[in-house]
C-alpha cells in the first residue's frame, strides 16, 4: 500500500497524471431540448465608437431594453425551450432541478430562480441552484445539471444561462458586450446531442469585476494572453488527453472569446482551421455574451448539425476554463427558428442606450 | 420586500392564472370571491390565461409617472379562452397599434418599487 502511494506520488511529480477535473461520462446524458432569447434592441458599434472618438470594426450588439434584464431573458429562453419539447411530453413539471447562471440584477442577487420557477411552473420540490459571478458560470450550470442526472437525483434538469451585463461607458468592452439567454433541458432520454466528456482547468486570474450590474475588465491584452488563450489551451489539452482525438477531428469548435480577433488567435493556438470555428457571426450580430457566449453559439449551431458529428465547446471565465465534447445523436427539431429570433430588430442611439442601462438618469424635478 | 399586493396576486402575475365561475363559466383574470357576471359565489376553477390574444382596445398615455417609459401604451386583450386581460405593451410604437392585431405575452420588468424590480407579463405585437 505504501509502495503504491509512493508510485502514485512519483507519477504526479513527473506530470504523467494530470491534475485537473476530468469527467468521462458513462451514461448518455445530453441535451433534450433548448431555447434561446435575444432582445430586439440593437446598437451599432460605430455609434458607440463615434461618441468616444474611436474607429471600430463593423458590427452591432444586442442590448437589454429599459424593461429587460437577465431575469426576463432567462424566463423567455426557458419558455421557448419548453414550447419546443411540449409535443414530446416534456413539461416544466418534469424538471427535477433548475441550474441557472445569471448576470447580476440590481437589488436582486440570487432571486432569479424563484421568479423563474414560479413563472414557468416547475414543481415545488425541484432543486433550485443560483450560479453566477463568473463568465464560466454557464459551464458550471451544465456541470451541475450533468452531475444531478448522473447521480439519478433528477431525471431532467433545466440549465438556464442569461447574460445582460452593462460595460462601463467608454471602456474597451463597451462596443462588444451583448445580451441574450439560452435554456437547455438536460436529460438521458431522446437526446439531440450527448455530452461525451468534460474537463475543467482552474488557476488564479482575476480578469473581470462587476460593480452592481456594470462590468469592468482589466487590461485587455493581459486578459487575452493570460486568460483566454492560456486557460482555453489547457482545458482543450486536458480534454483530449487520453483520447485518440485531436482538435482537427472535431467538425465544429466553439470557443469563448470577447471579440473576433481574439477568437481567431485562440483558434490558431489550439490548432483549429478557420472553417472549424463557430461564433464569429454571434460576436458581430449579438455581441460577446459572457457566461452565455458559447451556449448561444451552440444554440445557433445545433439545427445545422447532423448525427455523429463532434463538437468541441470551450468556456472560460475568471481563471476557470471548461471544455465539453458533444456528439450529435439526432437532428435538432425544426421548431428552433434562429432567423425569427434575430431578424426582428430595433436600433437605438447611444444616449438612449445609456438611459436604458440606467447609466444616466432623468433629473428629479424640484417641487 | 415585495409589496404585499404583488405577493397576493402572485398566481395572476407570474403564472397567468385566471378563475372560471362554476355557475356561469365567466372567466376573470383577477382574484374574485363573487362572480361579476352572474353575481353568485359558487366557487371558481383555476384556468390559465394563455400566452396569445388579440387587441380589444388600447390607449396611448403621454403623461406617465417617472419610472415608466413615455409614451406608455395600455392594451386590453382578449385571449383564446375568453379572458379579458389589461396590460402594458412592450416594444410597440403608437403608430403600430390597431384594434384586432395579434399579440403575445412577454415577460418583462414592469416598474421598480424602492429600487427593487417588479416583474410581470406585458404584451408584444406578433410578427
Amino acid at each position: 500500500m505504501k509502495c503504491f502511494a509512493i508510485l502514485l506520488g512519483q507519477l504526479f511529480i513527473k506530470g504523467i497524471l494530470r491534475i485537473g477535473v476530468d469527467m468521462l461520462l458513462k451514461q448518455n446524458v445530453g441535451i433534450v431540448g433548448y431555447g434561446a432569447y435575444v432582445p430586439k434592441t440593437r446598437i451599432k458599434r460605430q455609434d458607440i465608437g463615434s461618441s468616444w472618438g474611436l474607429s471600430l470594426p463593423p458590427g452591432e450588439r444586442a442590448v437589454c431594453s429599459y424593461d429587460e434584464d437577465s431575469i426576463t431573458m432567462a424566463v423567455e429562453a426557458s419558455l421557448d425551450a419548453f414550447q419546443a419539447v411540449d409535443k414530446y411530453g416534456i413539461t416544466p413539471g418534469n424538471m427535477g432541478g433548475i441550474f441557472s447562471a445569471c448576470s447580476p440584477v440590481k437589488s436582486m442577487d440570487g432571486l432569479l430562480n424563484v421568479i423563474l420557477a414560479k413563472t414557468i411552473g416547475t414543481p415545488s420540490n425541484a432543486h433550485l441552484f443560483d450560479l453566477g459571478h463568473s463568465h464560466n458560470a454557464g459551464a458550471s450550470s451544465w456541470l451541475a445539471s450533468i452531475d444531478a442526472i448522473n447521480s439519478s437525483r433528477v431525471n431532467y434538469a433545466l440549465a438556464v444561462i442569461s447574460s445582460g451585463e452593462t460595460a462601463a461607458p467608454g471602456s474597451e468592452l463597451e462596443p462588444y458586450i451583448g445580451a441574450g439567454a439560452t435554456a437547455f433541458i438536460i436529460g438521458k432520454e431522446s437526446t439531440l446531442a450527448t455530452i461525451e466528456k468534460t474537463y475543467s482547468h482552474a488557476g488564479f486570474l482575476i480578469d473581470y469585476i462587476t460593480n452592481g450590474n456594470v462590468i469592468r475588465a482589466y487590461h485587455q491584452n493581459f486578459v487575452e494572453d493570460q486568460g483566454y488563450a492560456a486557460f482555453v489551451s489547457e482545458s482543450v489539452t486536458g480534454l483530449l488527453d487520453g483520447t485518440n482525438k485531436s482538435v482537427a477531428d472535431f467538425g465544429h469548435v466553439i470557443i469563448q472569446a470577447p471579440n473576433e480577433r481574439v477568437l481567431g488567435r485562440i483558434g490558431k493556438r489550439i490548432g483549429c482551421k478557420e472553417n472549424q470555428i463557430s461564433g464569429q457571426n454571434i460576436l458581430q450580430s449579438i455581441g460577446y455574451l459572457g457566461m452565455d457566449s458559447v451556449f448561444m453559439s451552440l444554440a445557433r449551431l445545433l439545427p445545422s448539425l447532423s448525427p455523429e458529428e463532434d463538437v468541441l465547446m470551450v468556456s472560460y471565465g475568471s481563471g476557470v476554463s471548461t471544455a465539453f465534447h458533444l456528439k450529435i445523436t439526432s437532428k435538432a427539431r425544426e421548431e428552433q427558428k434562429w432567423d425569427n429570433l434575430v431578424k426582428d430588430k430595433k436600433y437605438i442611439d447611444y444616449p438612449t442606450y445609456l438611459r436604458y442601462q440606467g447609466l444616466i438618469e432623468k433629473e428629479k424635478e424640484l417641487r | 420586500m415585495y409589496r404585499l399586493d404583488i405577493w397576493r396576486d402572485r398566481e395572476q402575475i407570474y403564472s397567468l392564472e385566471a378563475l372560471r365561475c362554476k355557475e356561469c363559466s365567466h372567466v376573470g383574470y383577477y382574484r374574485l370571491r363573487i362572480c361579476p357576471h352572474c353575481g353568485k359565489a359558487k366557487g371558481f376553477d383555476k384556468v390559465t390565461v394563455g400566452r396569445e390574444g388579440t387587441i380589444y382596445d388600447f390607449t396611448v398615455n403621454y403623461s406617465v409617472p417617472r419610472e415608466f417609459e413615455r409614451p406608455s401604451i395600455l392594451a386590453v386583450v382578449d385571449t383564446a379562452n375568453g379572458t379579458r386581460v389589461r396590460g402594458l405593451m412592450a416594444d410597440a410604437r403608437p403608430e403600430e397599434m390597431a384594434i384586432g392585431k395579434s399579440v403575445k405575452f412577454v415577460f418583462r420588468k414592469i416598474r421598480e418599487i424602492d429600487d427593487v424590480p417588479v416583474y410581470g407579463f406585458k404584451m408584444s405585437l406578433k410578427g
